[in-house]
């Protein structure tokens, strides 16, 4: 699976001026690869990362995931698309509140139709288990640590097996351990053919990281 | 998403959010009770009236009378040809007196011809002069083929009179209907008779008494159905004819039923006006606090039509407790007034259930449709971006 990004702009109004916060960003990812990407605050690299999960649109440019251009695909395909093939991972773990671990895992099998209903429990548990929350599933997210949160988290990320897992700052909020262990998490969601993209300030992270890129002054640069 | 996942989803949150819920469930659930209440008692109170008119044939009798001088020929012909109008008669009448061995009862005598009398009276009798048909409280005292003497002043001069016995011959008896004008006593004899006796009060003949038109003042109209009384009513007063008939006061609600619709009416406003007022706040905020929620939904691959049936399910399920509860206790009201207060009869019919479950559902969803639809088309990365 390779995932190409080529001269991909973002322009954003700011009262009555543009600001350009990606001037022309290309990149080349395969899967099993863990790449990071690093900027300075401000410097657009969750602008990109959103642009990736296409959950926010470029003002110009071109996205292939396997050489189909995501980016021609109408709003309902595109939906679909990133259903099917990417799991996103927030700083702010962004859990439901009001939903157990188990049901917030569950969430995106309501929009796989390839898993049935039987199913889905099995799929559920497999995912809790692996990402080490299986003892919490009944648990709200309220009385989980940051850590453990981060980890449902991931498991709702890859309950659909996408392609593609893109983190914004995962380990922005936890502690050290808790950092080794979901870059632990990563390197084996990797090794099973995924691409894993991390928006990260981390030296850990980028240590980590098989490919870095550095997102400077709206370019992309590879650095590692 | 498929239909099953939404209704999952749908009843996961609304459980969730029972406690912010409960005052949209108190206040829908009253209007619905407040509503079948007043619909329920209003009913029975139309009911009895309707009820008692419909099996009291005496209410098919109309009185008319001729607010100048006499009824003319022209109208007494025009109303009988009507359709629904069964018998009509002159309401003429004479005072007199039973006399016999025993007793000396007054009474009054109407003069029908032998055709109005055998339709009155429903029987086959031929009705002839100088025999009587009396009602029938007198049948244990007297019997069919009897004599009796029938005892009647006579005017001699301005200032003294005789009387006058005749005999009749009794040909058989009939249940009096229930008419204003009569007296408890009324029976029935020939025409020429009821002129003769009339006459006699006032040192006229019978001659005398037909040719001054003074017994077509007042008729008495029978009708075939209590539904057909109205019409034949409004056709006699268009002839410019005093009429009463008892449904008249029948048809009015009593005083009573006023009351109740008018406080329910009041009541089921006042409920509404909050209960607007309450979804409206309530689902406004709920649905804006929620907002990061649907932001995520939408990040996991859920479209904004599946966010609305969501959400709309939410609602659904909200609308089905509200209805569930709120008949289930406007049931047990409605057995609590029949047993308790021995009011009897209250019911809740299909109707008024579906009335109101209808109405609370346009409630429910008419306060919530543009926030649901505003909530459903947030973009992803604008709401997340603020959380």
């Amino acid at each position: 699976m390779k995932l190409e990004v080529r001269n991909v702009t973002k322009t954003i109004k700011h009262e009555n001026t543009y600001m350009e916060i990606l001037k022309g960003v290309n990149m080349e990812c395969q899967s099993g690869e863990i790449v990071a990407i690093v900027g300075n605050s401000g410097s657009g690299k969750s602008t990109f990362l959103n642009i990736l999960a296409m959950i926010d649109t470029c003002s110009s440019g071109e996205y292939y995931i396997e050489g189909m251009d995501v980016f021609r695909l109408s709003d309902n395909d595109r939906v679909d698309f990133r259903a099917k093939n990417i799991g996103i991972v927030f700083q702010q773990y962004n859990l439901i509140n009001n939903l157990s671990c188990y049901d917030n895992v569950k969430i995106p099998l309501y929009v796989n139709h390839t898993v049935s209903k039987k199913d889905r429990d099995k799929w559920i548990r497999e995912k809790l288990e692996m990402v080490g929350m299986t003892h919490r599933m009944s648990h709200f997210p309220k009385t989980l640590s940051g850590g453990e949160q981060q980890r449902v988290a991931i498991a709702r990320a890859i309950i659909n097996e996408p392609k593609i897992i893109l983190a914004d700052e995962p380990t922005g909020n936890v502690d050290l351990e808790n950092e080794q262990q979901i870059l632990k998490l990563f390197r084996s969601i990797a090794k099973k053919g995924k691409l894993v993209i991390i928006v990260t300030h981390s030296q850990n992270v980028m240590a980590f990281a098989d490919t870095v890129y550095k997102i400077n002054e709206g370019y992309l640069e590879k650095t590692k | 998403m498929k239909n099953g996942d939404v209704l999952e989803l749908s009843i996961i949150n609304f459980k969730q959010h029972l406690r912010k819920n409960s005052g949209i469930i108190i206040i829908l659930t009253m209007i619905i009770i407040v509503f079948n209440l007043t619909y329920s008692l209003v009913s029975i109170l139309k009911g009895n009236s309707a009820e008692n008119i419909t099996e009291n044939s005496n209410l098919k009798i109309i009185e008319a009378s001729s607010v100048e001088e006499e009824i003319s020929e022209e109208d007494f012909n025009s109303i009988e040809t009507l359709n629904n109008v069964v018998n009509m008669f002159y309401n003429f009448s004479a005072g007199c007196s039973i006399e016999s061995e025993d007793i000396t009862e007054e009474i009054s005598v109407i003069g029908l011809n032998a055709e109005k009398c055998r339709k009155f009276v429903g029987s086959k009798v031929d009705l002839k002069d100088y025999q009587i048909i009396l009602n029938d409280t007198y049948k244990d005292i007297y019997k069919t083929g009897q004599k009796i003497e029938i005892s009647y002043n006579c005017r001699v001069t301005e200032s003294k009179g005789k009387r006058v016995n005749k005999e009749y011959e009794i040909v058989g008896f009939y249940k009096q209907p229930v008419i204003n004008s009569w007296y408890d006593s009324v029976g029935i004899v020939s025409e020429n008779c009821v002129f003769e006796i009339y006459g006699s009060n006032y040192g006229l003949n019978k001659e005398d008494i037909q040719d001054s038109n003074v017994y077509k003042q007042s008729v008495l109209v029978f009708v075939d159905e209590v539904d057909n009384v109205k019409s034949v009513a409004n056709y006699i007063d268009s002839k410019g004819l005093m009429v009463s008939y008892a449904l008249m006061s029948s048809e009015q609600l009593p005083l009573f039923a006023k009351i109740v619709i008018a406080i329910g009416t009041i009541l089921i406003g006042i409920l509404v006006f909050m209960g607007v007022i309450v979804i409206n706040t309530t689902i406004n905020n709920t649905i804006q606090g929620r907002y990061k929620e649907i932001g995520i939904m939408k990040s996991v691959g859920i479209k904004s039509q599946d966010i609305s049936k969501v959400l709309y399910g939410e609602l659904i399920v909200l609308w089905w407790i509200i209805s569930v509860v709120s008949i289930i206790i406007s049931v047990i009201c409605v057995k609590f007034l029949n047993t308790c207060i021995s009011m009897e009869n209250i019911s809740i019919n299909m109707m008024q259930i579906l009335i109101s479950i209808v109405g609370t559902l346009m409630i429910i969803l008419s306060t919530t449709m543009a926030t649901v639809r505003k909530a459903a088309k947030l973009e992803v990365v604008e709401v997340l971006r603020c959380e």
